[in-house]
């Protein structure tokens, strides 16, 4: 007779399906996953610790590094946390700007998600062809801030200097092919056999589930609940833009795919209304040269591509760094739902689920 | 032009040379490197292989997920002290000859992140041929040291790589 | 050191910074500042310019400090004092920096000085002397630190006053060395005029201020040292080089200095209010002084028969012109914190809105029933647990952490801050069997923070390995670590390709240096 075992196999920390550095433990019984256990900390860097060091002015840096995909984000959300801790006012054009901005990353994130998530499943050319539009987004960012990844891209109460010249030309001549690029990929996936059989009812994650485990971001959408940090805490410029707040019910691998690109081209229609809508005016707002805290703690929260992500700043009085600071990573709290995702379903389906919960481990261990 | 810089007849079907460098040259010209993304970096890296910089033009497109299939390490990004042990054994795991590039500046001394997590430097860890700065580079960069490592690889002897390798085994046993 | 006359040139731009810095000193009116009345010897009020006035005695002494910073403050240089060493003495010409260089060399016993300067510590009348004299004899022989000076070029980057706050300050457009620990009790930069430190400081700041001036990005941070300066422990790392393989014994590493916070930055409503209502009081009983001198001042002129002096004028705190605005913390208001209230009672121990936010700060005993409430509770209805952290503050009084949950009502587009305050050593409940998401934040608490949770299905640590010496994200843990990091995999190949390359340059007869280990 033959006997059945439980082995035990580890994905990662170096595995090219990971996105970095996650290492997964799964215990198997023939393909069928029993057992999932996310280890992670092989990126830790200790950006909590070096922030607490550093001047509100200089911490900015070391938040691109966190969610080095999506860095504007990163930054947005140290800025507006810092500027909420001190009570600044931030000029309505720089708020325009930062919107805008923000879009254009969410757009080249999740580019990079779809890139690399059809590469895990199985369909290269898709890579190809979103690096190609990705590209001309990080020139974008390379001719408002000299860096391509790690932008810097704000200051405490607004804007180091207003845009280029040619920018807004830059950013509509990306605009205008946009929308037929998204096109071009849905004919790639959206019907095709193969794209559907390994997404369709994967990887499933319902609604109650997904707020009990406090997942946010495209996951929780496609589950059926619109939260959106833009629509619910608006910040920044977006409680004077028109938008709408992609769902699906099916809290599948697919929903996901269809909810991320519907929100490409929700932020099409975002930087579209930033572009037309700038309005004229200073991009920095008045402050002292050195900026000193009162006691005072907050926590503020916006919608990363990725989900909520959360700064939370302990102030001291009299002192120009950050008594702590903490940051709520859209990752780290979206990863803990990946047991309750492929436990009892196959092995390859691990991979996907890894893909469509869009990791990124630099966020994840911080 | 003078008859004596003519080539003759054999020259036009024969090309003499070393089989080192003949060896070194087909080395250099097909380095596949190990998709070994660590952080930042391995963005950059993702977007050298892509569309827009095509890093098969140099040969090295062919990124291997296993380090036994792969001649080139490229470290992309910080190494802490949890993922130190992993990538020694991914390094010895590798097949002679193999090589390292550490790139960006946290690969290459910890970079900004000088914290109680973080290695500074994969050269504690692994010997690495090219250093690339930047945070992350470019990927011009990445491809500027890629070149430089195949000048390094064009120029290394064979009898020396060998005796550096097993001289030490040789005289332990 | 005392200062015994101060009055402003010509020139006031009516800043207030003056006032500011010394309030009982300065007073600044519409158009000038005026010495105070109550702090001169002949009671009038004006610049004391004219009259040159001396303080009142006791004010010799305890104002000091504040008048230097105050004069070195004033943007138009218009504040002038008159500084002796000693009290005691009659005003006399204050002492210039060679007199004091020279009476230091000899208490010191280091070479006298060159005979041209000879005669001037013995012409003047020597309160420095005095002072020097008095220094303790065991400071004299001990290496220390005799000057410390900035040169041209500071980026005001504050390493400075990290590493040695009680001899820098740093300003907003330089860094100062600061009049408690020098001789001339000045705060400048100490470039041109190369003041001495006072001995005893100068021994005892000594290894901070070479750190400083190690540390400083621009080396601009120059001294003078007396005597020899302890090597750097430098003859370790070479030992270990030597023998084998290098191995860093991290137990053995200097364990790196930490800055402990002096303070527990809490937000609390509480304290805001009684901070306040103390400001105002001071302010308010300060006029009243001044409305009262100013009648007095007026009786007792019309009494003389001269002309009534010009009433005070009650200072207003300069506005800054910023778009900065503390959002001051406000009572309680908000439904969701007076239903709490109202569910807890006793158990509440403060809430309050601060920023847009509401806080809730609750007894750590009671936190799984509140966050029970908070979900499950149909008016507060907060789905979400989005985030779970913890504070550490070394220098609180009865409590050492501070947790804090972060709950969404997605229902409702809210959010609340519910906080609690627990001790070293002190279990907490865990948030998981309410909030499953806790899962990894509390162990992320455990890992960097070192707080144990009751009833966590699997608390461990998560980001560091298992195994870790220490929890980071306190306050006494330095930033580099305790040495973890400095591990060092390095052999045979590396090694042999060293030992190659010296071998090959010895034939070539090329010195190479060997390279530390690191």
């Amino acid at each position: 007779m033959f006997k059945t075992e439980e082995m035990e196999i580890n994905l990662g920390p170096q595995h090219p399906s990971t996105h970095g550095v996650l290492r997964v433990k799964l215990r198997l019984d023939g393909e069928t996953v029993v057992k999932c256990t996310p280890i992670i900390g092989y990126l830790h860097r200790g950006v909590e610790k070096i922030c607490e060091d550093k001047t509100y002015f200089q911490g900015q840096v070391w938040t691109d590094r966190m969610d080095y995909v999506a860095s504007v984000s990163n930054n947005l959300g140290w800025a507006e946390g810092v500027e909420k801790l001190f009570g600044i006012t931030v000029p309505r054009r720089a708020h325009y700007i930062r919107t805008m901005l923000t879009e254009l990353n969410r757009l080249s994130s999740h580019l990079l998600w779809l890139g690399t998530h059809a590469l895990d499943i199985g369909a290269m050319t898709v890579f190809l062809y979103a690096f190609r539009e990705r590209e001309q987004i990080l020139d974008c960012f390379e001719a408002f801030c000299g860096a391509r990844l790690t932008t810097t891209a704000f200051r405490i109460g607004g804007l180091r200097e207003d845009l280029p010249p040619g920018f807004i030309k830059q950013v509509q001549a990306f605009q205008d092919r946009f929308l037929d690029c998204l096109d071009e990929y849905e004919t790639l996936l959206t019907e095709n056999r193969i794209w559907k059989k390994r997404t369709v009812g994967v990887a499933l994650l319902n609604a109650d589930d997904a707020i009990a485990l406090g997942v946010t971001g495209p996951v929780l959408r496609a589950a059926g609940n619109p939260y959106d940090i833009r629509k619910a805490f608006p910040y920044a410029a977006y409680a004077e833009m028109q938008f709408d707040v992609p769902t699906r019910t099916a809290g599948d691998t697919y929903a996901r795919y269809q909810v991320r690109l519907e929100e490409m081209r929700q932020s099409h229609r975002i930087i579209q209304q930033c572009v037309d809508g700038l309005p004229e005016g200073p991009v920095m707002a008045k402050l002292p040269k050195v900026l000193k805290s009162e006691v005072n703690e907050v926590y503020h929260a916006i919608e990363a591509p990725k989900g909520e992500l959360g700064y939370y700043f302990v102030g001291e009085k009299g002192s120009q760094n950050p008594y702590r600071m903490h940051v709520r990573a859209p990752s780290f709290v979206n990863l803990q739902a990946l047991p309750k995702m492929t436990e009892g379903k196959l092995l390859a389906d691990v991979i996907a689920a890894i893909g469509t919960l869009d990791v990124v481990l630099g966020e994840v261990d911080r | 032009m003078s008859a004596l810089n003519q080539p003759t007849a054999l020259e036009h079907v024969l090309i003499t040379t070393k089989v080192e460098k003949v060896i070194n040259w087909a080395r250099a010209s097909s380095v596949w490197p190990m998709t070994f993304g660590l952080a930042c970096c391995a963005i950059e890296m993702m977007a050298a292989g892509a569309s827009k910089f095509d890093f098969d033009r140099f040969g090295a497109g062919i990124f291997r997920a296993t380090p036994r299939q792969s001649d080139l390490m490229i470290v992309a990004g910080t190494v802490t002290y949890k993922m130190a042990p992993v990538i020694r054994k991914l390094y010895d795991q590798m097949p002679e000859p193999k090589w390292v590039i550490a790139m960006g500046s946290c690969a290459t001394a910890g970079g900004p992140f000088d914290s109680y997590h973080t290695i500074q430097g994969v050269d504690k860890i692994v010997p690495v041929d090219v250093y690339i700065p930047g945070c992350p580079p470019r990927p011009e960069s990445l491809i500027y040291g890629f070149l430089k490592l195949q000048d390094k690889i064009m120029t290394s002897s064979i009898a020396d790589r060998y005796k550096e390798i097993f001289e030490p085994v040789e005289a332990a046993s | 050191m005392a200062i015994t006359k101060v009055w402003i040139e010509e020139g006031c731009i009516v800043c207030n910074a003056c006032e500011a810095e010394c309030p009982d000193v300065f007073l600044v009116t519409a158009d000038s500042c005026h010495i105070k009345a109550d702090s001169r010897v002949d009671g009038k009020q004006d610049e004391n310019l004219v009259a040159k006035s001396e303080l009142k005695a006791d004010l010799h002494r305890s104002l000091e400090d504040a008048i230097v910073a105050a004069a070195a403050g004033c943007p138009v240089n218009v504040i002038k004092y008159e500084q002796v060493a000693n009290a005691a003495e009659a005003p006399a010409a204050p002492p210039v920096d060679a007199e004091i260089d020279a009476a230091l060399g000899k208490a010191l016993g280091a070479p006298e000085p060159a005979p041209s300067a000879a005669p001037a510590p013995a012409a003047a009348p020597a309160p420095a002397v005095v002072a020097a004299a008095q220094a303790p004899e065991a400071a004299t022989d001990k290496p220390r630190i005799t000057k410390v000076w900035i040169e041209e070029g500071c980026i005001v980057c504050n390493a400075c006053e990290a590493d040695s706050p009680e001899v820098f300050r740093v300003t907003e457009t330089t860094c100062m060395i600061k009049p408690g620990v020098r001789l001339d009790g000045k705060e400048t930069e100490n470039r041109q005029e190369k003041n001495g430190l006072k001995p005893e400081d100068g021994e005892r700041l000594m290894d901070s201020i070479i750190a400083a001036a190690k540390g400083c990005p621009v080396n601009v941070i120059k001294y003078d040292v007396f005597g020899n300066v302890p090597a750097a422990e430098e003859a370790p790392a070479a030992a270990a080089a030597d023998s084998g393989p290098y191995v860093y014994d991290y137990k053995a590493a200097p364990n790196r200095q930490v800055a402990m916070p002096k303070t527990a930055p809490l937000a609390s409503f509480h304290a805001y209010e009684a901070e306040q209502k103390a400001l105002a009081e001071a302010d308010e009983a300060k006029w009243q002084k001044q409305l009262a001198d100013f009648e007095t001042a007026k009786a007792k002129a019309a009494a003389e028969g001269k002309d009534a002096p010009k009433p005070p004028v009650r200072a207003v705190p300069r506005k800054d012109d910023n778009d900065l605005k503390f959002p001051a913390p406000t009572d309680a208001k908000d439904p969701d914190l007076l239903r709490l209230h109202a569910l807890l009672g006793d158990k509440v121990s403060q809430s309050f809105e601060q920023a847009g936010e509401l806080t809730c700060q609750v007894h750590p005993d009671c936190i799984l029933e509140t966050l029970m409430l908070c979900r499950g509770d149909h008016e507060l209805n907060y789905e979400m647990l989005a985030d779970q952290t913890a504070t550490h503050y070394p220098a609180a009084e009865g409590f050492d952490f501070s947790i804090v949950y972060h709950l969404t009502s997605i229902a409702r587009r809210k959010r609340l801050r519910l906080r609690v305050l627990v001790k070293e050593g002190q279990v907490v409940d865990s948030a998981t069997q309410v909030y499953p998401s806790a899962n990894w934040m509390e162990r992320e608490i455990w890992d960097m923070l070192g707080i144990r949770f009751e009833n966590h299905p699997d608390l461990t640590r998560i980001l560091c390995p298992e195994g870790w010496e220490g929890f980071p994200l306190r306050k006494e843990y330095p930033t580099l670590g305790w040495g973890q990091r400095d591990i060092d995999f390095r052999e045979d190949r590396a090694g042999v390709v060293m030992r190659m390359a010296m071998e090959k340059a010895g034939q070539m007869g090329i010195n190479l240096v060997v390279p530390k280990a690191d």
